[in-house]
This record gives C-alpha cells, sequence and structure tokens, in this order.
C-alpha cells in the first residue's frame, strides 16, 4: 500500500461514521483509530514467509511524516445511536436480488428480527436481520463492497 | 411422488410439493417467516419457472425433468464464521449419491457439481437468515440435470446425457436426502475435519497443475481450502494465494 493510498484511506474513514477500523492483508495490517483530535495511524509490516519468492511481496510504505491530522468535527451527538454489525467477513449487498428496492433506507423504521440486508460469503448468502428497533440515521457501507467481522453497516437512532 | 422419507431422522418428514413455482427457495423462506416449516421440511416442485442461481442469475430447468428442491436446516451448532462446513457436507452429500450413478462426478469449489469431462450436473444455492443468535435458518436449494437433455448448453450434462435413459427422480432424491442427512449429523458431532478431507477427495482440479485467472493468467494448483472457506492455489513460483468466490476464475 502507497502512502497515497493510506491518506485517502484516512480521509475517508475521517469522513465516514466508523470511529476504528483494521484492515489486514498478507501484506500489511492497518489500524486506524478516530479520536476528537487526531486519528492514531499503525502500519506494521508482516514477517515475510521464509518460503515466499523474493517479488511476491513488495514491502508496504509507510509514510515517513504523520498523515495529516483528519479533524472530523462531530456535528451532532451519535453516541445516543447503536450500530447494526457484520457478523461476518463478505461483501454487502442491500438488496435481496439486484432489481429490487433496498431491505431498508434512510429514515425507515425497522423492528427487532426485520431484515437489513444480504452478506455474501463464498457463494454462500446471509439474510441478516437487525437486533434492534428504531429508525436508520445512516447507511455506513456501499452496496456490493467488501465488509470485515463486526464492521458496523447502519446506525439506529432507537428513539426514533 | 415425493413420500414422506421413511429412512431418515428428521430430514423430509414434512415434504411441501408445489405443481409449480418461482423459486423453491423462495417459497421455503416466505414458508419460514409464516412459521409453516421447521427443521428437516422440504419444499420441491416439478415446475421452477424461476429457479434462483447465485445473486440475479436464474436456474433453468424444463418442467418435469430434474430435481429442484430447497431443505430446512437449522445449524444453530455453527458459527456465522463457520458456515462454509455446511456448504462442505451438502456438496459432498450431492457428490456422494450421483457417484452411486456413474464416474467422474466432482464438486468445483464452492458448491458446483459436475461431471469432469461433460461438465455441470447441478448446481447448491444456500440463503441463511441469521440473528443475533447466530444462523437461525438455513435454506439449502438444489438442482440436479436428471432427465433433461443439455445437449444445447455448453459444459452441462445430465444423468440422460450421460447414461441415454431416463431416471426415476424420486428414487434420486430419497438418497440424495439421506446422504445429506448423513453429513448434517457428522457435522453436528463435530466431523467437520472427515467432511473437508472428503470434499477434498472429491474435488475438481485438486492438486492438478491447470490454468487460472486472478488480476491475469497463471498456472497453478489447488492446494487446499481455508477455514474461512478460501481456495487456496499454489503458483508455479511456490506461492499460496487464497481466493474468495469470484476473485479467480477457471480456465
Amino acid at each position: 500500500m502507497k502512502a497515497k493510498e493510506i491518506q485517502e484511506l484516512i480521509d475517508f474513514i475521517s469522513n465516514s461514521g466508523l470511529a476504528e477500523v483494521k484492515i489486514e492483508t498478507d501484506e500489511f495490517k492497518l489500524s486506524i483509530k478516530k479520536h476528537a483530535e487526531a486519528p492514531a495511524v499503525r502500519v506494521e509490516s508482516l514477517a515475510t514467509p521464509v518460503a515466499a519468492p523474493v517479488s511476491a511481496n513488495p514491502a508496504p510504505e509507510v509514510p515517513s511524516t504523520p498523515a495529516p491530522a483528519a479533524t472530523a468535527p462531530v456535528k451532532e451527538d451519535v453516541s445516543k445511536y447503536v450500530e447494526i454489525k457484520s457478523p461476518m467477513i463478505g461483501t454487502f449487498y442491500r438488496t435481496p436480488n439486484p432489481d429490487s428496492d433496498p431491505f431498508v433506507g434512510v429514515g425507515d423504521t425497522i423492528s427487532a428480527g426485520q431484515p437489513v440486508c444480504i452478506i455474501e460469503a463464498m457463494k454462500l448468502f446471509n439474510e441478516i436481520e437487525s437486533e434492534v428497533s428504531g429508525k436508520i440515521v445512516k447507511v455506513l457501507v456501499d452496496n456490493a463492497t467488501p465488509v470485515e467481522y463486526d464492521q458496523p453497516l447502519f446506525l439506529v437512532d432507537p428513539a426514533g | 411422488m415425493y413420500k414422506i422419507l421413511a429412512n431418515t431422522v428428521f430430514l423430509g418428514k414434512d415434504i411441501h410439493f408445489l405443481t409449480e413455482c418461482h423459486s423453491t427457495n423462495d417459497m421455503a423462506m416466505e414458508k419460514i417467516k409464516n412459521g409453516e416449516l421447521t427443521e428437516g421440511s422440504i419444499v420441491i416442485t416439478e415446475v421452477q419457472t424461476r429457479g434462483k442461481g447465485q445473486r440475479g442469475n436464474i436456474w433453468w430447468s424444463v418442467p418435469y425433468k430434474n430435481l429442484t428442491f430447497s431443505l430446512v436446516l437449522k445449524p444453530y451448532f455453527l458459527k456465522p464464521s463457520e458456515q462454509f462446513e455446511l456448504s462442505i457436507a451438502i456438496a459432498l452429500a450431492v457428490v456422494e449419491t450421483l457417484s452411486d450413478y456413474f464416474s467422474g462426478v466432482r464438486v468445483k469449489w464452492p458448491n458446483d457439481v459436475l461431471h469432469e469431462v461433460y461438465g455441470k450436473l447441478g448446481g447448491i444455492l444456500i440463503e441463511n437468515i441469521i440473528n443475533q443468535k447466530g444462523i437461525e435458518y438455513s435454506i439449502i436449494g438444489i438442482g440436479l440435470n436428471i432427465n433433461q437433455k443439455m445437449s444445447d448448453l455448453p459444459f452441462s450434462t445430465s444423468f440422460m446425457d450421460l447414461t441415454g435413459k431416463e431416471w426415476d427422480k424420486a428414487e434420486i432424491f430419497e438418497i440424495l436426502v439421506q446422504k445429506i442427512e448423513k453429513n448434517y449429523l457428522l457435522l453436528k458431532k463435530g466431523q467437520k475435519n472427515v467432511l473437508r478431507a472428503l470434499y477434498l477427495s472429491q474435488l475438481y482440479r485438486f492438486g492438478k497443475e491447470a490454468d487460472y485467472f486472478d488480476e491475469r493468467p497463471f498456472k497453478g494448483k489447488i492446494v487446499g481450502i481455508g477455514s474461512d472457506g478460501r481456495l487456496i492455489i499454489e503458483k508455479t513460483d511456490g506461492s499460496l494465494n487464497h481466493y474468495a468466490f469470484k476473485e479467480v476464475r477457471y480456465l
């Protein structure tokens, strides 16, 4: 991963509703935590396996200077909201089928047990039911993009 | 035609036969939500007008010729992250059933069933309902090409094409359901490693050098399946590469 890509990622995360992001691949481990003042960024290179060929994994470039602090001003109190998180690694889909309407959208009132999305993993399709009742405040992930275990998918206002 | 199965413990004791439906998986989902199905229930039809393949794809089946059904399981003993074990148990049962009729049947990762020379014999589509407790329901959709001539479709075949005669679908259905139950109960007893070893022994292209495409064409051989279900291919340079579904193509 290039320094520029890391910076873009930080910008993206600071503008999103995510508080913490962890990414792990064969090449690197990236952990970003958003605080009120500045994000803490940690990139650690994984030990290259002995058997791996020289060209297989280029070492990740770590920016020599700290990435610019993304000061995401908190406009509203989000502490009252709850997150619906992904129970698994996979691909997030907002619709039951490609040609159908999304399960839920911002402003919709949902009840516990209602399906909110599909996560596909190795051709198994998982309809995820909400644990909470409330109003959808924000959809945190784009349709048809990868999600990690425990990644927040929706922000819900339980009082909504 | 499809009678309640006598030689099983729980699977196929409750059979919902529909003369026609869009998709047995969708019907099973609807019936689960209406409280009409429980673990072991099966929805089967002779005429599936809009069978579901993988997301957005349609599973075509000529009426009255093939087996198209869905069964309902409640694999609460698996974590959502372990669900590929279920895919392994089911795909293996299908391969084991078909191998009673002819040789050359293999499972193509993740869960296509094919004849290694003549092509695709069937498909499996698994849809789960996940709540905070885990996997609440699993709907296992299975389509098998039995008495339909598949000559029009590339790399597809059927019992009819392979043997030149018609087969009793109800008999194949009964054997298949028994084998699915056997593998499912093995999984429930914690025998996932036994099932994995058998799955690998039946895996199409396992251990053989062949052509693939990820971001570019390459030669490699399948050496295993990760705990998360990813396909592991060793490239000719010795590197091990893990692929999720659709991240690699077979050439």
